[in-house]
């Protein structure tokens, strides 16, 4: 969807649909299934199906960790399949896998929690794992562009959206063209306060922050309309050439690795943006509760995309309960004692 | 030395002869005998009475061992063979078996509690959750009983298609599946109340089961 509206914009051409059609055949399918065991270990096993070069680039912080434990299948249809699976003591193990407690590491973030309520004949458990927002670019709020109703739909995959009830064909190319508007702005909005800051690092550097802001908007649409590359170095040139100022080609050639936050945020944004999500949870005993439209048995399934949790938090949630048969024995040999003394206690009156 | 003897204080020495009272009783008795005419009448009916009570008995065979086996119960201390002495209990059993009746009780009484309430817990929640996932369900398959009953439905094709129309249900049937679909979208539209026994017959009347046997449509509402 996004594909189609997006040739009129030469940087956009570059820059998203130039990747996305490189990365078309390669987008992955993502199992991830976490295992709630009774007695509150975790296990998680994420599959990744897809082209081999994306799966080495999933936006998983487990990636980067030894202590999963990995497993290449033979391709099937040129799609390769990697499995991954760790067990963890607890919840909080689990987070500090999926959430890593480094903030600068672009990937998509889980954060877990799982509470054990002990209820006597019965242990509940409420799990719930929440998808933190993953638009990279967050400089800007999306509710200037967009309604809560135009992110639901968007977040829909293309079949599903056109059997919603809220679906106008006409409604929604007007929805593609915001959400086209606040993706780019957002994107722009993190590269020009990145040169911002450089600007105002070197003391050496003649363009004020003033006379920058005074032409952002110039810079934005040339950028759009003129530039074709999609590296920081290209963007820089572009924004030389629509202000016309010495000063952009020192930063170019000086600080051009300060922009690197920039480009690691575009890769990730590509990388994520075209994978599909489907998570699963299966819990211990009876299930009682779930925000999940698929149930088989006590396991509940969710099936996402990217911009699902793009503008906010994401949470699936699941509760069940497991019968605790000591308990009952208990409870019977209680009730069957309060019955054995009241009983002799009415013989013993007659 | 007691001088106004009353009435009521010696009322229970008129009726005894003398060798059943010690000699201090006696003495009150006579004392206020000599003073007061009523109870000297009533003493003097007694005497006689006894006396009469005795000439009569005179002729009455008394059984020889009478008095001797009487004698012998009352040293022993038995009024009655029958009775059987109470079985001596300990006290601290007795607080003990208490302490554990009472306990057990309460304990029992709040165990149920906590079952029942759980229960309900859970209930609502899945109730609930069936409620919420009834419309996302449509299985994939007809089971078995589903094909069965499809299979010796007197329902047509078309028959389900103007059910579904009178029933204002959005479905019409192109598949097997199709009429599941109707079967799930006329059970919700019960459960809600949206329409009732009544309202399913009618229609199912005015659109075309009366064209047809009217045992066939008894069955049917069966």
């Amino acid at each position: 969807m996004k594909t189609k509206e997006i040739k009129n914009y030469p940087w956009k051409l570059s820059l998203i649909l130039g990747i996305l059609m490189l990365m078309l055949p390669g987008c992955l399918d993502i199992w991830i299934t976490t295992q709630i065991r009774p007695d509150g270990s975790i296990e998680q096993i994420i599959v990744f199906q897809g082209d081999s070069a994306e799966i080495a680039d999933v936006p998983f912080a487990l990636m980067k960790e030894g202590d999963w434990k990995k497993e290449w299948t033979k391709p099937e249809k040129d799609k390769y399949k990697l499995i991954v699976s760790k067990e963890f003591n607890s919840v909080k193990d689990l987070n500090k896998s999926m959430n890593p407690a480094d903030t600068n590491q672009q990937v998509i973030r889980i954060n877990a929690s799982l509470q054990r309520k002990f209820r006597w004949f019965f242990t509940r458990y409420v799990y719930a794992e929440t998808i933190q927002r993953s638009n990279p670019f967050p400089g800007l709020d999306y509710h200037n562009y967009l309604t809560d109703e135009e992110i639901r739909l968007i977040a829909l995959n293309e079949e599903t959206r056109k059997t919603d009830p809220g679906y106008d064909s006409v409604k929604y190319k007007v929805t593609e063209k915001r959400f086209e508007e606040f993706l780019f702005r957002s994107m722009y909005e993190d590269f020009y306060q990145q040169l911002v800051s450089v600007l105002a690092e070197d003391k050496s550097f003649t363009l004020s922050k003033q006379v920058l802001d005074s032409k952002k908007d110039v810079i934005y649409h040339f950028l759009i309309d003129s530039v074709k590359g999609d590296s920081s170095d290209e963007l820089l040139s572009g924004v030389g050439r629509a202000i016309n100022h010495p000063d952009i080609q020192v930063v170019r050639s000086k600080y051009l690795s300060r922009f690197d936050g920039f480009k690691t945020k575009m890769k990730f944004y590509e990388s994520a943006s075209d994978d599909s999500y489907k998570f699963t949870i299966r819990m211990p005993g009876l299930l009682l509760q779930t925000n999940s439209p698929k149930i088989e048995g006590s396991e509940t399934g969710w099936e996402l995309t990217y911009y699902d949790f793009f503008f906010k938090d994401y949470t699936i949630t699941a509760e069940s309960r497991k019968v605790n048969t000591w308990a009952f024995i208990v409870a019977g040999l209680v009730l069957l004692v309060a019955l054995v003394s009241l009983i002799t206690a009415l013989l013993r009156k007659r | 030395m007691i001088t106004n003897i009353k009435c009521r204080n010696i009322a229970g020495f008129l009726y005894l002869t003398d060798d059943e009272m010690d000699s201090q009783e006696a003495l009150l008795l006579f004392k206020h005998l000599a003073s007061c005419s009523p109870c000297k009448k009533s003493r003097e009916d007694f005497l006689a009475t006894r006396r009469v009570t005795l000439q009569l008995m005179k002729d009455i065979p008394i059984y020889p061992d009478f008095t001797a086996s009487t004698e012998i119960l009352i040293k022993s201390g038995k009024t009655s063979t029958k009775t059987k002495p109470e079985k001596p209990f300990n006290p601290f059993w007795n607080n003990t078996l208490s302490i554990i009746r009472f306990a057990s009780t309460i304990a029992a009484v709040f165990l149920l509690f906590l079952f029942v309430w759980e229960q309900t817990i859970s209930v609502r929640k899945i109730s609930m959750l069936e409620n919420r996932i009834q419309s996302i369900i449509i299985p994939s398959e007809p089971g078995l009983i589903d094909r069965i009953t499809l299979a010796r439905s007197v329902f047509t094709v078309k028959e389900w298609n103007d059910l579904a129309v009178s029933m204002n249900v959005n479905q019409t049937v192109s598949d097997p599946h199709d009429i599941l679909r109707i079967k799930i979208l006329l059970e919700k539209r019960f459960r809600s109340g949206k329409t009732n026994e009544l309202a399913l017959i009618n229609s199912l009347r005015n659109s075309w089961i009366i064209k047809r046997n009217e045992t066939t449509f008894k069955n049917l509402i069966k």
